[in-house]
Order: C-alpha cells, then sequence, then structure tokens
C-alpha cells in the first residue's frame, strides 16, 4: 500500500492503518531499532512505541515521507532506551563506540547545549553534508544517523572495513573543521 | 557528552538526507549505468516522436511567470480557547507582479496571502473549517462545527441533517449524516462510524454527489442530491449492476461517464462505464493488455501500466483510447519513474490517475498531463491525449518535490522545502491547459514544520506540522487569481 493511503488511513483513525505500517515499515523500523539495542525484545518493544508514536501524532501531522518520519520515531526511542538500559550496565550497542567517534568533531570543552539548541546543530551538520561526495554522505548517515556497525556497511557497499573506517575518519575530521568554522567548537 | 548532542542533532536531520540514503539500494555500477542510459535514451526518443508528430508544440513553450518577492509569513499567537472571536484571519500578504517580458498573457497577476490560525486541531478544506466538539478528537465518528472566512473573521457554518432510506438490488441503506453548504458545496460534520455508504470530496455540487453505497457484496454507486434527497442508481440496467466487490469509483465533472475500481483477495480490475449508453468496459479488455491506473478526458481514455523493479525505478507503459472508435494509440513505453530515482536520473515524475486508490478522499478520474525531466531536470509536459510534449521553461526540477493533482487533474502544485529548513519555501502551481506555471518563495522563521494541506483550483493551504502533542494549526491560504 503506497504510503498516502496508510497516511489517510491514520487520518480516518482506522486501525489498519498500523497494520499497513508494520507491514510496510517494519523490517526497516527494526533494523534501526536492532542497530542501537542488542537485545531483540528491546528492539521490538521500539517498533511497538513507534507504530503508537505515529498513530498519537498523525494527525495532526502529514507526512510527506512516511518511511523517514517513522525511521526518526524508531530511532528517537531505540536511543532514549538505551540511554535506560545503559544505566542497567546492559552493553552489546554500537551507540557507545559511536558515541566515542563523534566525540572527535565537538570536543568536551565545548558546551552546544548552553550555545545552541539541537535543532540548529542539525541544520548544520545538514549544510555540511551538502558538501560531501555522494559515497562519503551514505556512509556517514549509515554510521551515525541509522547507527550500523562498520562491518555491515561494509558488506552492504561491498567496500573493505578499512575503507570505511577511512572515509569515517576522513568525514570526522571535515565535520570538526567545519563546525568549528560554523562556531561550534 | 558532547558527542550525545551530536548524535542527538543527527537524528533530526532533514528528510531530504534520509530519503535519499533510504531509497538508494546498492546497484551494481555497470547496471546503474545501463538504465541510467535507457531512461535518458527513452526520454529523449518519447520527445523526439512526439515532435515529429506535431511541429506546432515545438512553439508551445509553456509561459512562465515568476513573482520575484519573497513571502514572510506570521507565526502562531498564544493558544486558548476555541471560538470564533480567537481564531485568527489576518491577511498577510499581497504580492503582485508582471508577467515576463512577451508572454502577454494577463494583465494582472497576483498572489495573495491570508493566514489562518486555529487555537485546537482543524480538518479544513476548501475554505471551511471543521472544528471538533466532541471531547475525544480525531476519531471517526466525531461531531463538528464548520467556520468559513468572511471579511476577515470566522463565520459558523448552519448545520443541515439528511436522513433517507434508499433500496438497491433488494437491500435497504440507510444515509444519515450531518453536513454544511458552503459555496455550493457540501462539507460533511457528522458520520456514523458504522455508515453503510461514503461520499467523495471534491465535488462541484451538493446537487449531485456521487457516492458508494456499501452492499453486501461491494460498493455501489449513486448520485444523491443532499436538498432533495433524490437518488440517481448509476448502473441500473447496465451489465454492471451486479459486480462485487467495487470499491472505488470516480464520475466525470459532466456526469456521462464513470471509472470503478474492483478488487478482491486475489486481483483488481478497473472498469470504464458510459453512462449515456451504460455500455460497461472492462479495461484489460478493451486495451488488450494489464491497465494498472487511467485517466478520463471528454474523448479518450488515457491508461498505463506499471512494471515494478524491487531494486530500481519503476517503469510506464502508456497510450491513449479514443472513446467513440475505441481506437488505441501507443504513447510511452519503457519509461523510468524519476521519482523513485536519484536527483540526475530522467524519466516521468508526475503521473497520477484513477488506480483503485482514494486519492484523500476525492472524485479523482485522473490527470491526462504528466510531467518528466531530462537529465539536466529540465521539465516538461506531456499531454497524454494528444501525445504532445511542451518544455517547461525556466522551472528546474527539485527532486523530493512534493505533487498535489487538482481533484480535475487539470492543475498541479508543486511544493518543497529548501536549503534543509522545514518551512515550505518553495510554491509552484501548473496549469496544464492555460500552460502557464505561476511560481514563488516565501519563508517560515517559526521554525516548524509545514506541508501542503489542500489544493483547490484557486488557492493553495500549507499548514503547519508541529511535532509532538501542539495541537493548534496554522494555515497560510496562497489564492492565486493569476492561474485562472
Amino acid at each position: 500500500m503506497e504510503d498516502r493511503k496508510i497516511v489517510e488511513l491514520y487520518w480516518a483513525r482506522v486501525e489498519q492503518a498500523i497494520h499497513e505500517t508494520q507491514r510496510k515499515y517494519g523490517p526497516y523500523c527494526l533494523s534501526i531499532a536492532k542497530n542501537i539495542l542488542p537485545f531483540r525484545e528491546d528492539a521490538e518493544e521500539s517498533v511497538n512505541d513507534t507504530y503508537l508514536t505515529a498513530w498519537n501524532i498523525i494527525p495532526p501531522n502529514r507526512p510527506g515521507n512516511l518511511g523517514t518520519f517513522l525511521g526518526k520515531i524508531t530511532r528517537r526511542i531505540s536511543i532514549d532506551r538505551w540511554r535506560c538500559l545503559s544505566a542497567e550496565k546492559r552493553g552489546g550497542s554500537t551507540v557507545p563506540v559511536a558515541l566515542d567517534e563523534l566525540a572527535e568533531c565537538i570536543p568536551d570543552k565545548s558546551d552546544p547545549e548552553a550555545e545552541v539548541e539541537a535543532k540548529e546543530l542539525a541544520k548544520a551538520v545538514g549544510r555540511f553534508l551538502d558538501t560531501l561526495p555522494f559515497a562519503d554522505k551514505s556512509v556517514f548517515l549509515k554510521r551515525y544517523y541509522y547507527l550500523a556497525s562498520i562491518q555491515d556497511i561494509a558488506e552492504e557497499l561491498r567496500m573493505s572495513p578499512g575503507k570505511v573506517k577511512s572515509m569515517l575518519h576522513r568525514t570526522r575530521g571535515k565535520l570538526r573543521l567545519y563546525l568549528e568554522k560554523e562556531g561550534y567548537c | 557528552m558532547n558527542s550525545e548532542k551530536l548524535l542527538d542533532a543527527i537524528g533530526l536531520l532533514d528528510d531530504r538526507y534520509l530519503e535519499t540514503e533510504r531509497k538508494t539500494p546498492v546497484i551494481p555500477w555497470r547496471r546503474r549505468l545501463i538504465a541510467f542510459a535507457a531512461a535518458v535514451l527513452m526520454l529523449i526518443l518519447s520527445v523526439g516522436t512526439a515532435m515529429a508528430i506535431s511541429e506546432e508544440f515545438r512553439e508551445a513553450v509553456f509561459r512562465f511567470f515568476l513573482v520575484e518577492q519573497d513571502v514572510i509569513v506570521p507565526t502562531s499567537p498564544v493558544e486558548s480557547e476555541i471560538s470564533a472571536d480567537n481564531m485568527i484571519v489576518e491577511p498577510t500578504v499581497s504580492i503582485t507582479g508582471s508577467p515576463l517580458e512577451g508572454s502577454g498573457v494577463y494583465d494582472t497577476q497576483s498572489v495573495t496571502g491570508v493566514y489562518v490560525h486555529t487555537p485546537v486541531a482543524t480538518l479544513a478544506r476548501d475554505d471551511v473549517f471543521l472544528v471538533c466538539r466532541d471531547e475525544v478528537s480525531m476519531k471517526s465518528g466525531n461531531h463538528y462545527d464548520a467556520y468559513y472566512v468572511e471579511k476577515g473573521a470566522f463565520e459558523q457554518l448552519q448545520e443541515r441533517s439528511f436522513d433517507h432510506i434508499y433500496e438497491i438490488r433488494g437491500d435497504r441503506i440507510r444515509v444519515c449524516f450531518d453536513w454544511v453548504e458552503y459555496k455550493g458545496k457540501a462539507h460533511l460534520t457528522y458520520v456514523d462510524p458504522k455508515a453503510q455508504f461514503r461520499f467523495f470530496g471534491e465535488q462541484p455540487s451538493a446537487e449531485a454527489m456521487l457516492a458508494c453505497l456499501k452492499l453486501p457484496d461491494g460498493g455501489y454507486p449513486v448520485l444523491i442530491n443532499l436538498y432533495t434527497g433524490e437518488m440517481t442508481d448509476l448502473l441500473a440496467g447496465t451489465e454492471a449492476e451486479s459486480l462485487p466487490n467495487l470499491d472505488m469509483m470516480a464520475i466525470s465533472r459532466d456526469h456521462t461517464k464513470l471509472v470503478m475500481h474492483q478488487e478482491d483477495l486475489k486481483e483488481s480490475f478497473l472498469y470504464y462505464v458510459d453512462l449515456t449508453t451504460g455500455a460497461v468496459h472492462k479495461l484489460d479488455e478493451l486495451a488488450g493488455e494489464r491497465v494498472d491506473a487511467c485517466a478520463l478526458t471528454e474523448k479518450k481514455l488515457i491508461c498505463w501500466s506499471i512494471t515494478e523493479h524491487p531494486f530500481g525505478a519503476d517503469e510506464y507503459r502508456i497510450w491513449n483510447i479514443d472513446l467513440t472508435s475505441f481506437q488505441k494509440t501507443e504513447l510511452f513505453d519503457g519509461v523510468r519513474n524519476a521519482a523513485q530515482t536519484k536527483t540526475e536520473d530522467a524519466g516521468i515524475v508526475f503521473l497520477e490517475g484513477f488506480d483503485g486508490r482514494s486519492h484523500w478522499g476525492n472524485n479523482y478520474t485522473g490527470s491526462p498531463f504528466a510531467v518528466a525531466v531530462d537529465e539536466e531536470q529540465n521539465g516538461y509536459v506531456i499531454d497524454l491525449e494528444t501525445g504532445e510534449t511542451s518544455r517547461l521553461e525556466g522551472l528546474v526540477w527539485q527532486h523530493g518535490m512534493s505533487k498535489i493533482p487538482s481533484s480535475d487533474g487539470r492543475k498541479l502544485l508543486m511544493t518543497c522545502r529548501e536549503d534543509g529548513r522545514p518551512d515550505i519555501g518553495f510554491i509552484a502551481v501548473l496549469d496544464f491547459e492555460e500552460e502557464t506555471v505561476l511560481q514563488f518563495h516565501r519563508e517560515n522563521n517559526g521554525g516548524v514544520s509545514e506541508s501542503a494541506y489542500w489544493f483547490s483550483a484557486d488557492t493553495v493551504a500549507i499548514c503547519t506540522v508541529v511535532y509532538g502533542t501542539s495541537l493548534s494549526a496554522d494555515y497560510y491560504l496562497y489564492r492565486l487569481s493569476g492561474t485562472r
């Protein structure tokens, strides 16, 4: 079923909307959640919460692209869940490693919370991505948006893990310079 | 930790980055190259063929009008209790300009913007704003108060009740609902969730509304006069009278032609009914091949089939059928759906017909026009009734552009966000028949997401979309007098 029709079902408050969402985007949302949450039951719970959130916020939202809309919700819910679980010392996620990597881009000495809102930072990262070649942008998003492992990215893009690491290293360096130039560091 | 802030910020990236990433399958380079080259060649051949058929359209370059002023829109005031008094209507923008030298089409051309704020969530269409009066809103079976805008203020519309029982094929169907009339059009304000009928939106008159009655073996199309209750049985005496599993239908503006969609668990079919003669045609049989979607014009039925490619763009095969002689004319074969591809690909980016989907609940008989782009993203309009192609001078297609056709398929609204912003920054309206494009830029500096909400013959409505729980609404209505 096409996205527009599914969104229409949400607006009409027909519960079939959830079933159609599950059928079309369930695997996609689960793949995002599983990158962040190592235990399947946690990931599945995040995906179920995604459906509930979508039900609660469509309407008034009318997402233009239902897939990315749901993906964003899943990512946010899964990271929140990971933060709760990490307090209970449940490891195995790619998130801590990704966080360590991203720490290079904004050093601890800066205080972005006080200086900029996350939305502004997102816009800056977006502008930075616009400057990147397609392949670099793709690898960056797979790693830091979808939080995929280096190995998974390498297999998907048919590259060696070393090449993926090297691309990410180069991109992080550029991002750091870019954010410095924009006054974030 | 600051890296967590960065991780969160990446989660807020604009959709366009993620759309590209999510939709780009990993395809071996050679295959991608071949597919791309084939698409470009096909489009060039298609355009070339049309050029050979008619020299006239070489000159038929779409006239182009650009309103150069940027528009800064106001943002929402503090929320408060709902009443007609605190819903705000404010003429905010009046921008005018002149057509480009040489077009000579318009004496005056203008876009006027109106800002409307409602402190609760509202449903809106064609300048009627529906406010839920139930405690739990946004559920089927809600009751709504309806308002319209008059001289900068909201006025409530008088609610009417409709309650009639009809007998169709031995079944008694009760059609009962509340509605309001505004400028001759009907807007439903209450329908029982278990109702055995549904009406289609975007119909020009409440005197003859296409409705689908829900019979035990499927839907059944009728016209109902909401003022008198008179019902016209559209399929009486035709071969289609006992067709089961009909789930969607649309009627031409002059009520002489009907298209219907039939679907059971295994397969689906489209039908065309000539309401003047009662003749019924299954489109697959009429065309001699599979028909996935169609568009009605006065004299022709435009049909197309879609070949799906799981790891690439779908392909269209398009033809038309003369409704008098039933002669079939081939138009295009193997043209890619460029809306599903990356930015540099050529193909069709807009083609939307009657296909069994509900098209926002409207009575939509499909658009007889398609929009295509070449590899440099130059736009072309294809008249699928004649096969003629016209270059869209001055409009460079933007990937990810959102498209909404008018319910008669004669106009197309295109909107997109710009520079990673959440607001709608670019609006263009293509008038296929007048061969004009009206486009302008605007800004909403409130930092809220927006989307195109409805599009009628002369109005584009942009609505703020607030993530989370805020349920107020801001509408920016742009009256396009220049599009006629």
